[in-house]
């Protein structure tokens, strides 16, 4: 073999490969936890989230190549980003902050107004808007059969060359591997680890009738999933919330809860990312919402002493689970 | 997919056993044409027509049509299709069936889609359904039924300056449009076409419900939901023999 063959030949065999990266393992289900939401034909299979870990760190799933899923779902952020509207592959801004999306395959609905219903069904939403990937699913496809190398995995996992099927069972897949349950609150439920005096008394506090945190922030996922107005939206504001889905205008204003898990590390807050830090949170629920109409009822004022204020932050820090963020397997 | 399977199989059921009395062999050719006028003209996207002193071009027109239906003479009811899409980007206007042999006399369709098929998942159906039409609303996890976009030249001086965007779907937005009286009589190889008009003009200008379009120029339907609920009505009443 000449020399130049050998050199077009080595080149084709790396253009033809992406590196290799620690295999998925079937996600484990804490005891206790509600079950994960599958549909029907893609139950956790490792080669469909296998090609999802790919397709979910590829910007060439943007319009401009300059986007991937993991531009704003970011694993040393929880799979959320620190910023509070992030900017899409056409340089505006969506109007919401990404949620984390630790834990998301226990959802039984998605995006901040409920507006999917299933988790391949969400796929196509950033892929498709404008702000965000803008990325028309008949272009997609094209540009995913004419990559050589992504023919032959679709083909490997499918059957078949690439289609809108089995990218959204692939990151469909993948997303409901990433699991968070390995925090030290976890530890401490499973008897394997004990609170601080600090931290006791701030998931005292937590838990709590008067302030009333975990009635919505419900362990273990510590979100009740449901839609609420938590005295943030105000009316004027562009975004109904959950109105947007039901049309019910009693709904204005109402966003679904966001899981605390990992909250130490997914600023900023709220549905809007308005929230800079969680102290700035911790003083929206003091001040009892911005008592717009809507507001739920159970948003009511309550003082906390700076030591109150410190031990829930120190609770809530116990939520931060470090080790799926840092999990190779889930990573690139 | 169950639902979408178990709705298919109804359909052909419908078809198999309905009618089934005085009934000819065979089938002949049944070709729907959906033709865009305005002012009784025929008209494409992109071309102009006046109305108010304004023009006007409709640079983008889809549509799902569904529930397609055929009544024989003797009053049973054979489903041609479950749904078709009409788009002007992509030329389709016109759609083909085949039809058993015998005598029709009404032609019935819908505008949107019936909630089984609104709630399939456009990863995993089958054209025109797939996601590749760009009718899905993501967020919302529906389909637009209409989407219905063009702009507006106050000074009739070849400046469409003015953009007009509606996006009309959701389940309460699902209308029957009115049955079309017809005299086809199909036997063994025949051929036949019905022409439907749909006036463009009339989903902006309906005598009944005139929409200022200055005004009421868009809506993705939650977000003005009673705007969407005028432009269905108005496009539901804007179809009609040619």
């Amino acid at each position: 073999m000449s020399r130049a063959a050998l050199i077009v030949l080595l080149f084709a065999v790396v253009a033809c490969s992406r590196t290799e990266t620690p295999k998925l393992n079937r996600p484990a289900i804490p005891a206790g936890w509600p079950g994960i939401s599958a549909v029907d034909d893609n139950p956790w299979n490792a080669e469909r989230a296998e090609l999802g870990k790919e397709l979910f760190f590829e910007p060439l799933l943007s319009n401009n190549r300059n986007v991937s899923c993991a531009t704003c779902h970011q694993p040393a952020t929880a799979w959320t980003v620190n910023e509070d509207l992030i900017m899409g592959t056409e340089g505006t801004r969506f109007f919401r902050h990404p949620p984390s999306l630790l834990n998301v395959g226990f959802f039984t609905s998605w995006h901040w107004d409920g507006g999917t219903t299933s988790l391949e069904k969400q796929v196509l939403a950033p892929l498709e808007n404008p702000d965000e990937m803008n990325m028309r699913a008949d272009s997609l496809i094209l540009r995913l059969r004419r990559d050589a190398y992504y023919r032959d995995r679709f083909m490997s996992v499918y059957g078949k060359e690439p289609d809108m099927y089995g990218v959204t069972r692939s990151l469909g897949a993948y997303q409901r591997s990433l699991i968070s349950a390995r925090s030290k609150w976890d530890r401490v439920e499973t008897g394997n680890e004990a609170l601080t005096e600090v931290e006791a008394r701030g998931q005292d506090l937590f838990f709590s009738d008067s302030l009333a945190c975990s009635e919505c922030h419900v362990p273990p996922l510590f979100t009740d999933l449901l839609f609420h107005n938590n005295g943030r939206w105000q009316w004027g504001d562009f975004d109904p919330g959950r109105s947007r889905v039901t049309l019910d205008s009693l709904d204005r204003g109402k966003f679904k809860t966001p899981t605390l898990r990992n909250v130490a590390v997914t600023r900023p807050y709220f549905h809007d990312g308005s929230a800079v830090d969680l102290e700035s949170v911790l003083v929206h629920y003091e001040n009892g919402g911005n008592g717009n109409q809507l507001q739920d009822s159970r948003i009511r004022s309550f003082q906390l002493s700076h030591s109150d204020r410190s031990a829930i932050l120190t609770f809530i820090m116990t939520l931060t689970d470090t080790s799926s963020m840092n999990d190779p397997q889930l990573k690139p | 997919m169950k639902k979408l399977l178990i709705l298919l199989t109804l359909s052909a059921s419908t078809i198999f056993i309905g009618c089934n009395k005085d009934e000819e062999p065979g089938t002949g050719t049944l070709t729907l044409r959906v033709n865009f006028v305005a002012q009784n003209q025929t008209i494409g996207t992109n071309e102009t027509f006046a109305f108010n002193g304004n023009d006007h071009q409709v640079t983008l027109l889809k549509m799902y049509l569904s529930q397609l239906q055929l009544v024989c003479d003797c009053g049973d009811t054979k489903e041609l299709k479950d749904v078709v899409l009409v788009d002007s980007d992509a030329d389709a206007t016109s759609f083909e069936f085949e039809v058993p042999a015998g005598n029709y006399s009404q032609f019935k369709m819908w505008l949107g889609l019936p909630e089984e098929l609104n709630e399939l998942d456009p990863a995993d159906a089958q054209h025109p359904l797939s996601a590749q039409q760009n009718m899905y609303w993501t967020w919302a996890s529906r389909y637009r039924f209409l989407i219905y976009e063009g702009r507006v030249d106050s000074t009739q001086s070849n400046n469409f300056d003015h953009l007009l965007v509606y996006h009309v779907g959701t389940d309460t937005l699902y209308r029957e449009i009115q049955s079309f009286p017809i005299d086809v009589k199909v036997s063994d190889g025949s051929q036949h076409t019905i022409d439907i008009n749909f006036d463009l003009q009339n989903v902006l200008y309906n005598p009944a419900d005139p929409i200022d379009v200055f005004i009421d120029d868009a809506t993705h339907t939650m977000d003005d939901m009673d705007l969407a609920r005028r432009i269905t009505e108005n496009a539901v009443a804007s179809f009609g023999l040619e």
